[in-house]
């Protein structure tokens, strides 16, 4: 059962005894030879200072106060650290998202235990008070919102008239819950509700969905299954804008959160819910007639995309996503229109190697960001981008002013096309040291979510391309659409080793050492996009080796730019051209 | 190593004997830094605090008679005290406060309550359990990235391999070990990868 799985990460590792420290040394260098080189040289060099001066080996022995040195770069990473709380949560939506979907439809038997009778006389839902209510759609979130007092009563109301049916303890809910934490003056108690089955998008969740609600007051802990009636609950809670409500912000640990959550008197003021179009911002200077047009068009795409879905065909799985942005419930839109991404055997590690642009913040805590309108679809470090000129905003609060001001979310193209020129023509070395000091920029792409992210933003496209070896040719279409097609080299560093062949990817790496099994055909020595000229949204892309060959590419297989086009009919993947 | 090897080699070389010393328990300590550390701290704080640890040690061992004293446990003191002195100053910069009791030295616990400490100490020796069986060099990349949050082409010097290799491994090896933990009712949370 969900609720008794544990949640860890290597964050654990904390405060272990010396025993586990000893053994985990034994097995680990915890740095390069480089450093610890470094290191030892550092010692020695205070050893040396402390031999001149004996007396300062007491003082720095007892004082304990060492002084901070502020370190720029780390400071960057600290600060996108802490946006993590944000990013477990988001990422947990990806998750809840999926396990919604058709294909993790859980089997569940309905062999209920003896019928409980919440809604009736003398059980748990009876006097009880549903005046205040909180909520979070996902399990371990800091923020909690508040669930306006009519609706509340209204999910009360669902809850107590439902029929209930006690499950046994070992009943399996493989899905996150939502929570309610409801008040009850002053007896709090906290239900996860769970919908296993139909997407509730589809037409026909009601019927082919099972409700489940965990009860639990802090002394019993019950799991029921609700009728028909029981999912009215949830409809409410689905349905409602959550995140315009007023929300308080817990903090870690998660634990008590029945009684914690009402501990919080002070809440915060959710900016009102706006939705938007690509009207908003002005992307007519960037008319795709020369390269800072089609650059400028491109990296602005998203501005296109409200609302999002689709299916990712992977090698071993099917996963289907909606994600409404114009919306931004943090629920996912009823009306979804279809951009289907179809994927020719992508596999994460590839995409790495691509996606990766040079300078990443990989390691070291830095879990971040792959933003959007303060949503994250997937976060990691290793697309993270630096540039002092290439403006971002690495705090939280700035983050999710995106999704109240979309000019705050608008890419410049001649800075970007400066920062491509470095990237491409710098040394690694001067390259790093440039943009060592630089301001995080938290970029809409991700390294392994190819699929999910990849309508937000040409920039991981953009990121890893020549953009100075740009060609362009006009007058292409695909998929009914008016296209530009764009030819760039890929930079050396970005050439080898890929392993996109025709062959599967376990081909392309020896089993024994996990080294890449070169294939001339591997070899990535250019790319070639075909871009709607319309939303400058890359259609489809191909990575070619140096006699013309496509050995990798990826594309969408529907597409439509607004709720009442039609979707295109499948295409199959092949060359377009 | 005993201290009276170390000054047995001492007399001989006193910067043979540092280097000795240093190889043999730098990962020791570092770890043991690095632990305390991790949420407060950056990379160069961390290497600042176990340059500090071996400066000391050096030092000490300048200014005792030899003995048959354990090296080993005296420098996991010294390396505990210096983490937990870094520990208070950068987290007081930060804003945070601690009880006088915190700072016991020779204990890098915090003072949680003993169930929630035991439940933690099992949930560690499970994870770590489930990375080793991952075998090496696995194991090792996935602590080292996950863990010590080392960047691939850092691990790939370390362990010998390509940093794509690594990049490929690592990638198999969290999924395994993902899949590993499901089996023994542990979620690896997705946002700390």
């Amino acid at each position: 059962m969900k609720n008794s799985s544990k949640e860890i990460d290597f964050g654990i590792m904390e405060n272990a005894d010396i025993k586990e420290l000893a053994s985990l040394s034994e097995k680990v260098q915890p740095v390069s030879d480089d450093e610890k080189k470094k290191i030892l040289e550092m010692s020695r060099k205070k050893y040396d200072i402390r031999k001149k001066d004996n007396s300062e080996l007491h003082e720095e022995y007892v004082s304990g106060s060492e002084p901070y040195r502020p370190r720029t770069l780390w400071k960057v990473l600290s600060a996108a650290a802490a946006c993590t709380v944000l990013i477990g949560g988001i990422a947990g939506s990806v998750y809840l998202m999926k396990d919604r979907t058709p294909n993790n439809k859980n089997e569940h038997s309905s062999s209920a235990s003896e019928p409980a009778s919440l809604g009736e006389e003398g059980s748990i839902f009876d006097a009880v008070s549903w005046d205040r209510m909180r909520c979070t759609p996902f399990p371990d979130y800091a923020m909690i919102y508040e669930i306006p007092e009519d609706i509340a009563q209204k999910t009360g109301e669902a809850l107590k008239s439902g029929q209930w049916n006690e499950m046994p303890d070992d009943t399996k809910l493989d899905i996150s819950p939502v929570s309610l934490f409801i008040y009850n003056q002053g007896t709090p108690f906290r239900l996860d509700m769970y919908l296993i089955g139909e997407d509730y998008t589809s037409e026909g969740w009601l019927e082919n969905s099972d409700f489940y609600i965990m009860f639990d007051n802090g002394e019993m802990k019950k799991l029921f299954k609700g009728d028909n009636t029981a999912k009215k609950a949830f409809e409410l809670i689905y349905t409602l804008d959550i995140y315009s409500n007023n929300y308080i912000e817990v903090e870690e640990p998660f634990d008590d959160m029945i009684h914690k959550v009402w501990d919080y008197t002070e809440t915060y003021e959710s900016v009102p819910h706006m939705s938007y179009s690509a009207d908003e911002v002005d992307l007519t200077s960037y008319d795709m007639t020369d390269t800072e047009g089609i650059v400028g068009r491109m990296l602005n795409n998203f501005h296109y995309c409200d609302k999002i879905s689709g299916e990712l065909i992977a090698p071993d799985s099917i996963t289907s996503f909606q994600f409404d942005i114009s919306a931004d419930t943090g629920f996912w839109t009823q009306e979804p229109f279809h951009v289907n991404i179809i994927s020719n055997d992508i596999m994460d590690e590839n995409w790495y190697e691509i996606g990766e642009p040079y300078l990443s913040s990989n390691g070291y805590r830095s879990n971040i960001n792959y933003l959007f309108e303060g949503k994250a679809l997937y976060s990691n470090t290793d697309s993270a981008l630096y540039g002092e000129e290439f403006p971002g905003n690495t705090n939280m609060s700035g983050l999710r002013n995106y999704k109240f001001d979309r000019d705050s979310c608008y890419f410049k193209a001649d800075e970007f096309i400066e920062y491509n020129k470095d990237k491409t023509t710098l040394s690694e070395d001067d390259f790093e040291k440039k943009y060592k000091n630089s301001t995080i920029y938290n970029t809409l792409i991700r390294n392994d979510c190819v699929y999910k992210g990849a309508p937000f933003s040409a920039l991981s496209q953009l990121c890893s391309i020549d953009i100075s070896s740009m060609k362009v040719e006009d007058g292409k279409t695909y998929m009914g659409r008016e296209c530009l097609l764009l030819r760039a080299d890929i930079p050396d560093r970005y050439k080898a080793p890929l392993t996109y062949s025709q062959e599967s990817y376990s081909d392309g790496v020896h089993d024994e050492t996990g080294d890449f099994i070169y294939n001339p055909m591997s070899l990535v020595d250019y790319t070639e996009m075909l871009v709607d000229k319309e939303t400058g949204v890359v259609l489809k892309q191909l990575f070619l080796n140096e006699n013309g060959e496509a050995v990798f590419a990826t594309g969408y297989s529907e597409i439509a730019f607004n709720e009442n086009a039609k979707p295109l009919p499948d295409t199959e993947f092949t060359h377009p051209y | 190593m005993t201290d009276k090897e170390y000054h047995i080699l001492f007399n001989k070389s006193p910067r043979e004997a540092q280097d000795t010393l240093f190889e043999e328990y730098f990962s020791y300590v570092y770890t043991i830094v690095f632990n305390k550390l991790r949420s407060c701290a950056v990379k160069e704080d961390i290497e600042e605090c176990v340059s500090d640890v071996f400066a000391d040690v050096f030092e000490y061992f300048d200014n005792i008679s030899e003995g048959e004293s354990n090296i080993k446990e005296f420098i996991s003191t010294v390396a505990i005290r210096k983490a937990i002195n870094m520990f208070h100053s950068l987290s007081s910069r930060n804003g945070r406060t601690f009880s006088l009791e915190e700072s016991g030295a020779d204990s890098i616990t915090d003072s949680e309550n003993i169930a929630d400490n035991a439940e933690r100490a099992d949930l560690r020796r499970t994870l770590l359990r489930l990375v080793e069986e991952l075998g090496e060099p696995d194991s090792s990349i996935i602590i080292q990235k996950y863990y010590y949050g080392m960047k691939s082409n850092e691990i790939a010097k370390n362990v010998s391999l390509a940093p794509a290799a690594v990049r490929v491994r690592c990638s198999r090896a969290i999924k395994k070990l993902k899949d590993k933990l499901i089996d023994v009712n542990i979620t690896l949370k997705e946002a700390e990868l």
